[in-house]
């Protein structure tokens, strides 16, 4: 019986590890960075992504795949979306470098909505310990800027 | 949630991240990153949204105390603005508005929001006309009459009137002058007998009046662009994909 079946495409992406991943054409091109380098043709067989880990290339194939799918409707990817940001902030992080290295804008932009979201009512204090960010200011400077922005600092959260 | 490993990893981040968390931040939470270290002291001024909208809290939009704040953002704004909105509850129109917005004429504005909740419209100033770059535009409670030397807005992708008041045929004209245009919602509008609308790129567009709506449909082959039409406040039945629309009021 003949059917017509079209073979797919796959392309197979090595990681800084050097693990390698076989994934559809079509899903790895949602990434703006892989599809520019088959376009151009300096993808022949393996497409090496040194800024990439294997364990962060798992979530975001996980991603891509998700969201090449049609059939999705807007809600169910919605939830889905939002079930995914559900990682460690180290995790997020990880993530944002990669899916700005491989240009994957929709994904950048939720981990970055992610990171916002922890941010949100929270004091300055809290802010620098969650995110190892030192203070380098003298105390009258840090109460200079305060009083200048007073609106700012009114009604966050307690720590 | 003290999980991040020992490395600075948000300072290290490259600044096109930085300003995309920046900007998924209310502005309060935005310029509260001043005051983190040297390196955030000038960050959030560069971010180019300006958004005053509920993140005020009541006490401040209602008393109107919003306005120094916002004074001082403005002042402080380094680099183009692309997103304005201003709606804050208790806005009434006052000489002020001009001002930002003329100040807002040089920084290339893609998405305007203005609303006005209390008291007379606000006369909208010339500048606004000038806003080449826009392609939102969200007006609540203004008047807009533009100068006849108003060239329209090429870019616009979307229009939200509520309260606008406008002569019908600007209103016209302006859809007609507006190529781009996908999305239009006019409620609470001036009174008209009847409008023929030529929008050849509209997806979706709201009424809230008592009209009927009958359809052209010029070129038949080329149905398909209105696919998720969204009539409000009227009755229409038959699929969209035409390429003009004939408004006529029932009153």
């Amino acid at each position: 019986m003949a059917t017509t079946t079209t073979e797919t495409k796959m392309l197979t992406l090595c990681t800084s590890d050097k693990q390698q991943f076989q994934i559809e054409e079509t899903i790895a091109l949602q990434a703006v960075t892989i599809r520019n380098m088959v376009e151009d043709e300096c993808a022949s067989n393996v497409i090496p992504l040194p800024n990439v880990n294997s364990k962060i290339m798992i979530q975001i194939i996980e991603y891509l795949k998700k969201h090449v799918d049609s059939s999705v409707s807007k809600e169910d990817m919605e939830k889905f979306d939002s079930a995914f940001v559900e990682k460690k902030l180290s995790e997020i992080f990880d993530i944002i470098l990669a899916a700005n290295y491989l240009n994957i804008k929709n994904l950048l932009d939720i981990c970055c909505q992610r990171v916002a979201d922890v941010m949100k009512n929270k004091s300055p204090e809290w802010v620098r310990r969650t995110f190892n960010i030192v203070n380098d200011f003298t105390a009258e400077e840090e109460a200079k800027i305060r009083k200048e922005h007073e609106w700012a600092f009114e009604g966050v959260d307690e720590d | 949630m003290g999980e991040l490993r020992s490395s600075n990893i948000f300072s290290t981040l490259p600044d096109n991240i930085t300003e995309i968390i920046l900007k998924c931040l209310p502005l309060r939470d935005a310029a509260r990153t001043s005051i983190l270290s040297r390196e955030w002291r000038y960050r959030w001024i560069t971010i180019p949204v300006i958004v005053f909208d509920r993140w005020l809290p009541l006490e401040l939009q209602e008393s109107q105390k919003f306005k120094t704040i916002f004074y001082q953002v403005l002042l402080l704004h380094k680099g183009p603005i692309l997103k304005f909105t201003l709606s804050v509850r208790g806005l009434r129109s006052c000489p002020d508005i001009n001002h930002w917005i003329l100040f807002l004429s040089k920084n290339n504005v893609q998405e305007f929001t203005l609303c006005i909740y209390e008291g007379d419209p606000h006369i909208l100033p010339s500048h606004l006309f000038t806003f080449r770059q826009l392609r939102h535009l969200n007006l609540s409670n203004c008047v807009f009459k533009p100068l006849p030397t108003f060239e329209g807005f090429s870019r616009l992708v979307s229009l939200l009137f509520s309260g606008v008041i406008i002569v019908p045929e600007r209103f016209v004209w302006l859809i007609s002058n507006s190529p781009e245009l996908e999305q239009f919602w006019w409620d609470g509008c001036t009174e008209f007998d009847c409008l023929e609308i030529d929008a050849p790129r509209l997806k979706t567009f709201s009424f809230f009046w008592h009209f009927q709506i009958h359809l052209f449909q010029e070129h038949p082959s080329s149905c398909g662009n209105l696919d998720e039409s969204n009539f409000h406040g009227c009755e229409c039945g038959s699929p969209w994909g035409r390429k003009k629309l004939l408004i006529v009021s029932s009153f």
